[in-house]
């Protein structure tokens, strides 16, 4: 008898205070109602339950102004209701409706509202954490982030690449790792070596502990990170030790029954149901009356409707081109970016080896640090979190134009261009908008070998909400940057052809022609003549040479005449303008140095083909292998003067 | 003078064929020390610095912002002063090295191609393409073109308004030659000629120096050459006398001695009356020009330019003056821009300062005539002078009278200048024909008589009136 006294005496606890109480209680009945509501067919999809872990979105929620940036991962709900309150605005998107707080597009893993923001991809929600508290370092207006992660997330490389990179530059950013023992079925101990803390006290950031068993000593750890991120400027690591008590999504759980058990007697908020039953009962009531207000509410609002619209560009009119300046690509490129960096202060590049006096592997950027100080700088090699960073930049206002070395190493960074800048602006209801600007060289034809040479652009040709161009040397690149910092409506990747950086940038045409352009905001450019042309010769960026050679040749040695269509804009394609200038011969080359299977070719003939049946189409692309270094023979494998007069004068002969 | 050591450019990245000389820190000609700084120039990596191998006096070998060859020498190094012409001859290389690209002829042209037939479905897409363009194109031949034309002896001048020519398109010219009508293939046998053997141009059979025409003088000949393809030309004079003109026209204050001023003034009114001076041919048409824009060829030496006055019988006798004594000053000072020498559609040849006694000018490309303004000659014992105005013309499209009848208007016309001055009344001595020129006293016989008149102004006498 006496020990179960002193059992009972040593497990009691004071509660938590009311109205700390009511939040924690609040979010955990949630989700209990989210899983009533699911399998009553309610709901959609799927969800995540922080149920067992409702402290921590609460001691954290304690400490932030309004303008202190979450950023969450898909176990976001206590994170966020902890934050504003708003169960029916959540309730609504998680049931797909157009009240929802992202009228019902991102759903229960994908959400945006007064600063609260997720992602459903582990890992790379880190690097866009630290571009906002970047961000927020360059405003100085002492606000934080703070990023919630598991201890699954320490598989990924995204979060190492993003504490150097704060740790370095010194960003406001508050990782709060929740530390539950699983990643989804796979325990810990199958999956983590070493220690949790030392990794990031490897790149010196202060890492401090707590746990979701005493809540009033977490939120006072708590609010002593968040003061130390907030005067310190720089980041923190806490450890916050806590147990998933329901499934990883829905009855998706395996883990030992009487572990699950134990910890659901050491829960706080299910202790105090038998030890404060008078108090924990009347406020279930009331939260769930609140709950039952709340669905129905959500209920109110339409099912989410509408199609995204797709904005195409008429063929609009064609104009000589008349340079200003003639200059090498490369310094034209330095041009465009220079004048954009002076006209607009949100202006940012980043990359490897940008700043001066070294100035960019391609030397682009040149003195560019020097004349801007602070708005240049230079990476560590990160692909991966320098586009996750500027992703962050840009959703906090800035203009980050971040330059991936070559493109052959643009892969290491798709996961933030597909799954985070092309979605955030959908995803998140138009709410926020991701001036992000990318630019990377590719093309081979310098005997760099393999993975030195590629044009990897298809595959991120086609991403919604994002905009490709390939620069050439028929338009001024000053230009395309000029008008596209301008206004970064959408992310851009600029691809700038390594061969092409050396040559002049001019309207030098074949004799006999002339180069002209469209009035399109990236326009296509065109060398015609004034007879008809037999045949049309579409290419993009670095081809563009080797197609003019041919075209010359074409004609003094074979009298075809072919003329040329050269897009800047490679994605989305501006199909009308180009059917208005071929349907005059009938009769399409399409070029491209990268790879024919699903490449920009074979997009471009499948648009032509689908509008216009009649026209007769021939595509060359590279030789369906790997680029040696060798260059004779790297020479032959990608797309040559040769082989483009061959395929031109089998199309002009065909019937 | 020794030859002087070449200086070179290292290769600072084999990728580079070509750099870009960004600027010179000496000037030609100048003396430098071993190691000091002459030239920066610009690779695809970076700008390099090239210092002197060793003293000496530098003759640049290419001018700033030229593109040079990694294999050419950037200038050479001297062991004692360069001599001001081999300067000099460095400087024609240095204007043709900048100029790499071709400059074409500019004429403001809106270019809007035709449109293309319907393909069945109407769509938006279906809109021709409208195309404004600034210059105009570059004519290029292909190699079955050029070997075309050279075997059946036609000139490039025939395609000036082609941009591209095929072997299809001389073809279809000498087809139009020789009137026979065969249909148009690739590969149809070369047509010949009545003549066994294809004409073809070689060369001279005595030893030649070869000396390039420059590009100016190349396109002179192109355009002379398809104005005389395109006319009949033939040619009338008329003797005028100068007596107290240039006295005339230097004391009125709107001249001011600009008689050239006057010749256009005059010629412009002249040519509303006579339209087919003012205008070109074409097969079994004559095209007269809406405009009356003349040209007024000039060359002091430096090369035949033809500065353009548009508008001409719009304008007054002060707005023509000053106008061409600014275009003079603007040839004189090489300034004239491209829209100053094109459109014309009559052209006036003053060589009245040269000495030349009568000569015959050549109808520019696209126009119907053009006047010859001769030299003041003096016959011995004469103090007054005379001097010819030659109108040659197109005589596909007029003929010898309207010819000689514009020019003795003009004539008139100028007459009437130094009557205004003089003032309206003459004493019997002053009284001669103003056709002839022959005083009273020098009628051949008595029965002659002298009339007044007011076209022209002054006398004529009865045989100029009646004719042989």
């Amino acid at each position: 008898m006496a020990v179960a006294h002193a059992t009972a005496a040593m497990i009691r606890r004071d509660l938590p205070e009311p109205r700390l109480l009511r939040k924690a209680l609040g979010i955990r009945l949630f989700e209990q109602r989210l899983l009533k509501l699911f399998s009553e067919g309610r709901l959609n999809g799927t969800v995540h339950t922080c149920i067992g872990q409702e402290w921590t979105g609460v001691a954290v929620a304690e400490h932030l102004r309004p303008s202190d940036v979450i950023f969450s991962n898909h176990r976001c709900h206590g994170h966020y209701l902890a934050r504003t309150g708003n169960y029916t605005g959540l309730f609504a998107e998680i049931m797909g409706r157009e009240g929802g707080i992202c009228r019902g597009r991102g759903g229960s893993q994908h959400i945006c509202d007064s600063n609260v923001f997720s992602n459903g991809i582990q890992g790379g929600i880190v690097p866009v954490s630290t571009g906002i508290a970047f961000a927020q370092q360059r405003e100085d207006k002492g606000d934080i982030t703070v990023v919630f992660i598991g201890d699954g997330t320490l598989g990924e490389g995204a979060v190492y690449e993003s504490m150097n990179l704060a740790s370095m530059w010194g960003a406001p950013l508050l990782i709060v790792l929740e530390n539950n023992l699983y990643a989804q079925s796979t325990s810990q101990l199958q999956t983590l070596s070493g220690d949790i803390e030392a990794r990031a006290q490897a790149f010196g950031i202060r890492t401090m502990r707590g746990d979701t068993w005493s809540p009033e000593a977490l939120i006072e750890s708590l609010g002593e990170a968040v003061n130390y991120v907030r005067e310190m400027r720089k980041p923190l690591f806490f450890r916050a030790d806590t147990y998933r008590l329901m499934a990883h999504s829905k009855s998706d759980d395996d883990r030992p029954r009487h572990e699950v058990d134990g910890y659901w007697q050491r829960d706080v908020m299910h202790h105090a149901r038998e030890t404060h039953p008078e108090i924990m009962v009347a406020l279930e009531a009331e939260l769930e009356a609140m709950l039952d207000e709340a669905v129905s509410q959500a209920e109110t609002s339409p099912l989410s409707s509408g199609f995204e619209t797709q904005l195409l560009e008429p063929a609009g009119t064609w104009t000589e081109t008349v340079f200003e300046e003639k200059d090498r690509v490369v310094n034209r490129i330095y041009a465009g970016l220079r004048r954009a960096m002076e006209q607009d202060e949100r202006v940012l590049l980043l990359g490897e080896d940008i700043e001066g006096p070294y100035g960019g592997a391609f030397k682009v950027t040149k003195d560019l640090s020097q004349l801007f100080p602070g708005r240049v700088r230079n990476t560590p090699i990160s692909e991966l979190a320098i586009t996750g960073l500027s992703n962050g930049l840009a959703l906090h206002g800035m203009r980050p134009v971040t330059e991936i070395m070559f493109g052959d190493f643009v892969m290491l960074a798709a996961d933030q261009w597909i799954n985070h800048a092309a979605k955030f602006q959908y995803m998140y209801a138009d709410q926020v908008t991701v001036p992000l600007v990318l630019r990377t060289p590719m093309g081979g034809r310098r005997g760099y070998g393999p993975t030195h040479s590629q044009s990897l652009e298809k595959h991120l040709l086609g991403v919604p909400g994002t905009r490709v161009l390939a620069l050439h040397n028929r338009y001024d690149p000053a230009l395309t940057y000029g008008e596209l910092l301008k206004n970064v409506d959408c992310p851009t990747l600029v691809i700038e052809n390594k061969v092409l950086y050396g040559d002049k940038a001019s309207a030098e045409a074949v004799a006999g022609y002339k180069w002209f352009h469209s009035s399109h905001r990236f326009p296509i450019s065109y060398m015609r003549t004034k007879a008809t042309a037999d045949l049309t010769i579409l290419c993009m960026g670095g081809m563009l040479s080797e197609v003019e050679k041919a075209v010359e040749q074409l004609f003094v040695e074979h009298d075809v005449i072919a003329d040329v269509l050269c897009p800047t804009q490679i994605f989305p394609l501006q199909v009308d303008a180009i059917l208005s200038v071929i349907r005059a011969s009938g009769r399409v080359l399409l070029v491209e140095e990268g790879h024919g299977f699903c490449g920009f070719t074979a997009e471009v003939l499948a648009e032509l083909y689908e509008r216009d049946r009649s026209l007769r189409i021939r595509r060359l692309y590279s030789h369906p292998q790997h680029i040696p270094s060798s260059k004779p023979l790297e020479l032959d494998v990608l797309p040559n003067v040769a082989r483009i007069v061959q395929e031109a004068l089998a199309l002009e002969s065909s019937q | 003078m020794s030859a002087g050591t070449p200086i070179l450019l290292e290769r600072d990245n084999v990728n580079d064929e070509v750099v870009t000389l960004v600027r010179w820190f000496v000037q030609n000609g100048e003396r430098v020390d071993a190691g000091t700084l002459i030239a920066e120039i610009e690779t695809s990596k970076a700008n390099v610095e090239v210092q002197a191998s060793h003293a000496g006096y530098l003759q640049w070998g290419f001018a700033e912002k030229a593109d040079v060859l990694l294999t050419e020498p950037l200038g050479h190094i001297f062991s004692e002063p360069v001599p001001a012409d081999a300067l000099l001859l460095a400087v024609g290389r240095l204007s043709e090295a900048s100029s790499s690209l071709k400059q074409p002829a500019f004429a403001t042209s809106v270019d809007t191609s035709s449109p293309g037939g319907n393909t069945g479905e109407s769509r938006q897409t279906d809109v021709a393409p409208v195309f404004s363009s600034v210059a105009g194109y570059n004519t290029c031949f292909s190699r079955r073109a050029q070997e075309l034309m050279q075997e059946h002896g036609i000139p490039e001048e025939r395609f000036s308004a082609m941009a591209l020519v095929r072997a299809e398109d001389v073809l279809a010219l000498i087809e139009g030659r020789h009137g026979k009508s065969t249909s148009k293939s690739k590969d149809h046998v070369l047509l010949r000629s009545s003549e066994s053997e294809p004409r073809v141009v070689g060369a001279p059979k005595l030893p030649v120096i070869e000396v390039p025409l420059s590009r100016m003088k190349r396109s002179e000949g192109q355009a002379l050459a398809s104005g005389v393809r395109n006319t009949i030309p033939s040619a009338v004079s008329v003797t005028c006398f100068t007596r107290g003109l240039r006295a005339a026209l230097e004391s009125n204050p709107v001249v001011a001695g600009n008689v050239g001023a006057v010749i256009v003034y005059e010629v412009a009114r002249l040519l509303r009356k006579y339209p087919a001076f003012n205008a070109t041919y074409r097969p079994s048409t004559m095209l007269q020009y809406e405009q009356v824009n003349i040209g007024y060829a000039m060359d002091d030496g430096r090369g035949l330019k033809v500065a353009v006055l548009q508008d001409c019988d719009q304008k007054s006798l002060l707005e023509i003056s000053s106008e061409l004594r600014g275009l003079v000053l603007g040839y004189l000072e090489d300034k004239l821009n491209p829209s100053q020498i094109s459109g014309g559609t009559f052209t006036i040849s003053d060589l009245s300062g040269s000495g030349v006694s009568s000569f015959l000018p050549l109808i520019s490309e696209d126009q119907g005539a053009i006047l010859g303004v001769s030299s003041e000659q003096f016959s011995p014992g004469e103090y007054e002078g005379s001097y010819n105005l030659t109108l040659a013309f197109d005589h596909q499209l007029s003929e010898g009278r309207t010819a000689v009848l514009f020019l003795n208007d003009l004539k008139d016309r100028l007459l009437h200048y130094e009557k205004a001055m003089v003032g309206g009344g003459t004493s019997v001595s002053f009284v001669v024909c103003a056709r002839c020129g022959r005083g009273v006293d020098e009628l051949p016989d008595a029965k002659s008589y002298m009339v007044r008149t007011s076209v022209p102004p002054g006398h004529l006498c009865n045989l100029c009136i009646a004719g042989f």
